[in-house]
């Protein structure tokens, strides 16, 4: 399934609809975003240690 | 006589304390400003006239007593609700937390300050009133989310203005606009009544003309005193990749000279995986963003903002898990960071702001949509919940340049500290005329 496929498939069933040209502009921002989240999505995770209880308001 | 607009935050507060500048006629100067000057720059889309006269009326002695502001369009007030930049009643009318702060103070909320719509923009271009101007070139964005807020500070129609920063949405307006800009640490300000309340990314940010009145705005919305303290001789950790690099070569220089300007202690440090902050902050925020929307809302968005939300609605699960695990780690880099470093420092935004019509920038890796620099340059902060502050630095190509500043969590007096030094070094004033202005009247100048 291409990515359009799956955007048309998966957003509606999300209850966000889709209008004429939408699927252009979002595989346009799916492109400007890519190199960053492909880089996040290959990164080996196995030195990233999670944290528990997270907080941002402080230090870790 | 100089008009009122033209004193900066402080000046204003000193003024009316002493009963030398009357409330009454402080804010009846502001609002005409605002509906002399704002046509075009699209700062304040809502006044609030009759609201804003029974605050003052009300108001207790506090810093900021009698002293009009403007706040972002993701806080509640009692009379109106938060929309977000969008035609939809996000939250209902309330005493946001914000709003409470800022009433105990003395403060007069003069108005809802514009902001690109659900906060998902750095440009300040896509809003339910149309995009907010860059008071310097009004076919440049005044940046984003909180566009109206930069934007109406530097053109003089208000003197501080209420913000909020998810992802660089108070440093970049201000950075675009020429002010300053601080980004509070997460949690420390009360989180009722404001959209981004939802977030762990989301903070309340502060604008002003200089450093000294943002660190006034800024003790009254954290509710505690920010001490002045010696900015001079801090060590200032600079991190080259990614943050120095692939910049516009005057943005870069005039934040280079900066930092040299200011005589810190420059201390080169590595960040491991930061090149991923960008991305796991993205991958995280946007969700938590939406996830309480009423969707029905897509077709009444701007198509870009559709279409970032849309991307957003796609993010696997495992992807926020995966932002989570760089979220922690991050956390720990930048707190070892700090063991050798008192601040951080990097440009704002990596180029002068875009033109309205066209969001892009110039850099020297080819032309690029504003967003992703622009969030690869500010969302460290959010992803780790840290303070952060944009200086204005001088121009590049004619536009205002921002060199951005990060302190340890809690820190926001230390990173005022610096941010008042960096004025002090470049000579900054917040009591000088106003820039010119669309529809300024000669007469409303000073001298």
């Amino acid at each position: 399934m291409d990515f359009d496929d799956f955007a048309a498939a998966v957003l509606p069933a999300l209850g966000a609809p889709i209008g004429e040209g939408d699927l252009d502009l979002l595989r346009f921002v799916a492109a400007a975003f890519a190199p960053a989240i492909d880089a996040l999505d290959a990164v080996d995770l196995r030195d990233l240690d999670p944290e528990p209880g997270l907080d941002p308001s402080r230090a870790p | 006589m100089s008009h009122p607009q033209d004193l900066g935050l402080r000046a204003q507060a000193r003024a009316v304390a002493d009963g030398s500048l009357d409330a009454g006629e402080l804010l009846d100067a502001t609002l005409e400003r605002l509906a002399e000057r704002d046509g075009e720059l699209n700062s304040t889309p809502v006044v609030f006239a009759e609201e804003a006269r029974a605050m003052l009326a009300a108001a207790p002695d506090g810093p900021l007593r009698g002293v009009p502001l403007t706040l972002k369009d993701m806080f509640t007030t009692p009379w109106r609700g938060a929309h977000s930049g969008t035609s939809r009643e996000l939250l209902p009318p309330g005493a946001s937390g914000v709003f409470e702060r800022l009433r105990e103070a003395g403060a007069v909320i003069a108005g809802v300050a514009q902001q690109h719509e659900l906060g998902m923009g750095t440009t300040g271009r896509a809003s339910v009133w149309g995009p907010a101007r860059n008071p310097h070139d009004l076919e440049r964005c005044a940046g984003g989310s909180s566009g109206g807020s930069g934007s109406a500070v530097a053109a003089h129609l208000i003197a501080g203005s209420i913000g909020s920063d998810s992802g660089g949405s108070s440093r970049i307006p201000a950075a675009y606009c020429g002010v300053v800009g601080l980004k509070t640490t997460w949690g420390s300000v009360p989180r009722a009544g404001y959209t981004g309340g939802v977030s762990t990314f989301s903070a309340a940010g502060a604008f002003g003309r200089d450093a000294a009145d943002t660190r006034l705005l800024a003790e009254v919305l954290t509710a505690r005193e920010l001490p002045a303290g010696d900015g001079a001789g801090l060590r200032c950790g600079v991190v080259r990749e990614p943050f120095w690099d692939d910049l516009d070569p005057e943005v870069e220089a005039r934040c280079r000279e900066a930092v040299e300007a200011a005589g810190w202690e420059v201390v080169e440090l590595e960040l491991d995986r930061v090149e991923l902050a960008g991305a796991a902050a993205a991958s995280r925020l946007a969700p938590e963003l939406l996830a309480g929307l009423d969707l029905s809302i897509l077709p009444e968005l701007d198509p870009a903002t559709r279409a970032l939300t849309q991307f957003a609605l796609l993010t696997p699960a495992v992807r926020m898990v995966r932002a989570d695990r760089v979220r922690a780690h991050l956390r720990r880099e930048i707190a070892r960071a700090f063991e050798r470093a008192d601040v951080l420092a990097w440009p704002t935004s990596p180029a002068p702001p875009p033109r309205v019509d066209a969001p892009v920038v110039e850099l020297p890796s080819g032309t690029a949509l504003a967003d992703p620099p622009n969030l690869r340059q500010a969302t460290l902060a959010n992803l780790t919940g840290v303070p952060g502050i944009s200086v204005p630095v001088g121009e590049a190509g004619g536009l205002p340049a921002g060199l951005q500043l990060l302190a340890p969590w809690g820190e926001e007096a230390r990173l005022l500290d610096a941010a008042e030094h960096l004025d002090a070094t470049l000579g900054s004033d917040p009591n000088v005329a106003s820039p010119p202005a669309p529809g300024a009247q000669s007469s409303t100048h000073p001298g």
